[in-house]
């Protein structure tokens, strides 16, 4: 059984997004190289995989982190894939771009995480949620001259 | 940490000063105060200038309308591009965009097409194209700056060109010639300055977006004397100077008016500045206020003036020029904040219910908002980002069913399209790639886009893909566009003075010449469904409503702050209950009026809105009242 570290945190947001952004259309299975290294004991393999499709449509967007629990005002890395919607190929040349806010504070993350390519997947290094409370964590998928977003609730804990 | 340090001197200065009565919008006047506190200077590191500081009222020139530009003549004479371009004291002269002088008395003017150099106010030296929209000479050199950002420097004494380099900054709306030959530019929508040598390359930059002493929010024009760079800082609301040689910050004067129409030291807008060549007088222009104001040097010990604010009044939130409304929904932007709002149109009175974005160049942030369009029906607003150039869809995550409240939360980005790619599809469909997008408007959810470097109007579905593109007559200098219900659209052009409009396959059916009935510069128009036209004037502080044979059937507003009263009136929608809501620019609000009367109805704005009037015209009439224990005080 796949251990679901997310469950606590995301459980609100995952309703939420649902609602919002259509979660319930399923993610293709796509080959995910991800880190060999032991998270908390876990292999990150197990770590399961939250997804949604983005705004308008296009994409089809997983991504989990790294951590078994998010931290608050500790950096955590994450892993992003991504699929077509229609199930063309995805280009070359696609950006991600991993964000959080707090709408309701006006302010973000004070760092701007890194993103790199491995395959078919991305990892995102440096992400810090650096307060607890609620916040919307947004994945951009940026092709060429059209970015569209997909986005979570994530309610953090200290 | 020079951010703290900054911080820390603010907030001494704030608590050292005398703090009176201060109601929901203390909060904006306090952070006014923060920010834009007069007695501000370079601290730490920075560099200290305790001499030669301007900043000290000395007077006012008032009944300008919108100028556009202004300079000053080696003799003091001071020279304004009014808002038609007219150079004052040449009445039939039209169509100039800027305007510079420098200490020979060498004048230098842009319009879309040239660029001239006269000697003085006469003599004709040369002439040149391309235009722009902003222009300098000193020494060797004329710098322009063209629409999309593109730099060239020519030679002063035959207007051929040196150097150029196209699409360097984008939305830039200023440059300001060195005697070494380089120049500065105002890199305006990166809220920057940017140094360049006489090849143009970029040498150095400095700036960033934010109120703190030091940073810039939209610099809109540049001065040089001696040793100092002067900034007009026009979110700001202040001039911020700084030294020439790399930008750093000396210090800065000015403050947001708090009463309309305030002046008298206090800066709102400022969009010109000029100094004589003695260094002894700055002259700034804001357009906005339909004036300049004269500053002088600031005595040793004294404060430029700003530094005590007035009983509060009248204080509302910003705007930008557009207003978006369809069903139950209205939307506009905030510039100083970079934020859109929106409204909830449920009730009578107009509610806000949301705010999201601000300034910032990722993904879901904002630039410079020209047109917000709202699609009721799917809960989506689109906004029209000059300043990122791209076009952005949001959606409201809302429950119609649910009970009304502020939810900062009901704003999700979805989407992003680069203004080229609808260049590209616009082209695919015959039009002209290159855009020029100035508004906005949204109906059965169909964008229709209007682009006055088309000229055209382009319409769109929801995921921009462009389903036809309509000619409008070349020369055609459009500003805002409405949709007439049985089809055809609105197009306003307050340089021309005239509305046209157009049928359902993009033929003129006819055109309005609004000046016959008083509206000089009309720019805000609406479409009733019976096929009445709203249209407001930039010019007039009024709008009206005609009839299908032009014939006027009511009209509302006057020049003033009062409830009813407009300034600088800007766009307007009609709503769901048939009110005319007109963007009131002028007075940071929105106002409702009756389309069948011109009767008011309701002034709203963010956290408040009120049916009976409170604001009313005895409010704003002079008083010969010593200043109250009200006022706050701030002292060095």
């Amino acid at each position: 059984m796949k251990q679901s570290a997310c469950v606590p945190w995301l459980m609100a947001g995952w309703v939420g997004s649902s609602v919002l952004l259509g979660c319930d259309r399923p993610v293709a299975e796509a080959p995910v190289e991800t880190s060999e290294a032991m998270v908390d004991g876990v292999a990150p393999g197990d770590i399961e995989w939250q997804e949604g499709v983005s705004g308008d449509g296009t994409w089809m967007v997983a991504w989990r982190p790294l951590v078994l629990n998010l931290p608050v005002s500790e950096p955590f890395s994450a892993e992003v894939r991504l699929a077509r919607a229609d199930g063309s190929p995805t280009d070359a040349g696609i950006k991600v771009f991993l964000d959080a806010e707090m709408p309701h504070h006006g302010h973000g993350m004070n760092v701007v995480p890194r993103v790199t390519r491995r395959g078919d997947v991305w990892l995102v290094e440096g992400i810090l949620m650096h307060m607890p409370g609620r916040w919307e964590l947004s994945i951009d998928v940026i092709d060429g001259d059209e970015t569209e977003r997909s986005q979570w609730t994530v309610q953090l804990e200290r | 940490m020079r951010l703290y340090r900054i911080l820390s001197l603010d907030r001494r200065t704030f608590l050292r000063g005398r703090v009176g009565v201060l109601d929901f919008y203390g909060a904006l006047i306090v952070s006014l105060l923060l920010l834009n506190a007069a007695p501000i200077e370079a601290a730490g590191t920075r560099p200290r200038d305790e001499t030669n500081r301007l900043g000290r009222f000395a007077s006012q020139v008032e009944a300008l309308d919108e100028a556009r530009a202004i300079a000053v003549r080696p003799n003091g004479e001071v020279v304004i591009l009014d808002s038609f371009g007219a150079i004052s004291g040449e009445p039939e002269s039209s169509g100039f965009r800027d305007l510079a002088i420098d200490a020979e008395d060498r004048w230098v003017l842009i319009d879309d097409a040239s660029v001239q150099c006269r000697l003085g106010a006469g003599e004709l030296r040369w002439t040149v194209e391309p235009g722009g929209i902003g222009v300098d000479i000193s020494g060797p050199s004329v710098w322009a700056l063209d629409d999309d950002g593109g730099v060239r420097r020519r030679d002063a004494a035959t207007g051929a060109e040196l150097a150029a380099r196209p699409a360097m900054f984008p939305g830039a709306r200023a440059i300001v010639a060195l005697s070494d030959g380089g120049a500065w530019v105002a890199d305006t929508d990166r809220h920057r300055l940017v140094r360049l040598d006489a090849q143009l390359n970029e040498v150095r930059s400095i700036g960033d977006r934010g109120a703190f002493p030091g940073l810039l929010n939209t610099p809109v024009d540049l001065a040089v004397n001696g040793e100092h760079l002067f900034v007009a800082d026009k979110l700001n609301h202040r001039v911020s100077v700084h030294r020439l040689a790399d930008a750093a910050f000396l210090y800065q004067w000015g403050m947001h008016a708090v009463i309309p129409r305030e002046g008298e030291g206090r800066i709102h807008y400022p969009e010109g500045i000029a100094i004589t060549p003695d260094g002894e007088q700055a002259f700034v222009l804001e357009s906005f206020e339909r004036r300049y104001q004269v500053f002088e040097r600031v005595a040793e010990g004294e404060s430029p003036t700003g530094s005590v604010l007035p009983q509060i009044k009248g204080v509302q939130s910003h705007f930008g020029s557009d207003v978006g409304a369809d069903g139950d929904l209205l939307a506009m932007w905030d510039p100083e904040s970079s934020s859109a709002v929106v409204f909830d149109l449920t009730f009578g009175i107009p509610i806000h219910v949301t705010t999201f974005s601000r300034g910032g160049d990722g993904p879901a942030n904002f630039g410079r908002i020209q047109a917000v369009g709202v699609d009721a029906g799917r809960q989506e607003i689109f906004f029209l980002d000059r300043g990122l150039r791209r076009i952005s869809k949001w959606r409201l995550a809302r429950d119609r069913e649910a009970a009304l409240k502020m939810d900062p939360f009901m704003g999700r980005f979805i989407r992003s399209w680069s203004e080229s790619l609808l260049g590209t599809r616009v082209a695919a469909k015959g039009g002209d790639p290159q855009l020029d997008l100035r508004d906005l408007v949204i109906r059965d959810g169909i964008l229709n886009l209007l682009d006055a470097a088309g000229p055209s109007i382009i319409t769109t579905d929801n995921q921009l893909q462009v389903s036809s593109v309509y000619a409008l007559p070349e020369g055609t200098m459009p500003a805002q566009i409405a949709v007439r219900a049985g089809g055809g659209w609105l197009v306003s052009e307050p340089s021309q003075g005239r509305v046209l409009v157009i049928d359902a396959a993009g033929a003129i059916e006819r055109t309005i010449i609004s000046s016959t009935f008083g509206v000089v510069r009309p720019f805000g128009v609406a479409a009733l469904p019976d096929g009445r036209i709203a249209i407001s004037g930039r010019h007039s502080d009024f709008f009206v409503v005609i009839d299908g044979d032009d014939q006027v059937q009511a009209r509302g507003g006057e020049r003033g702050s009062w409830d009813g009263a407009l300034w600088m009136p800007a766009g307007l929608e009609f709503l769901p209950d048939g009110g005319l809501v007109v963007l009131d620019q002028g007075n940071h609000r929105a106002q409702v009026f009756d389309p069948d009367t011109g009767a008011w109805r309701i002034s709203f704005s963010l956290g408040q809105g009120h049916d009976r009037p409170l604001l009313l015209r005895s409010d704003f009439e002079p008083t010969t009242e010593e200043p109250s224990d009200a006022e706050i005080e701030v002292t060095p």
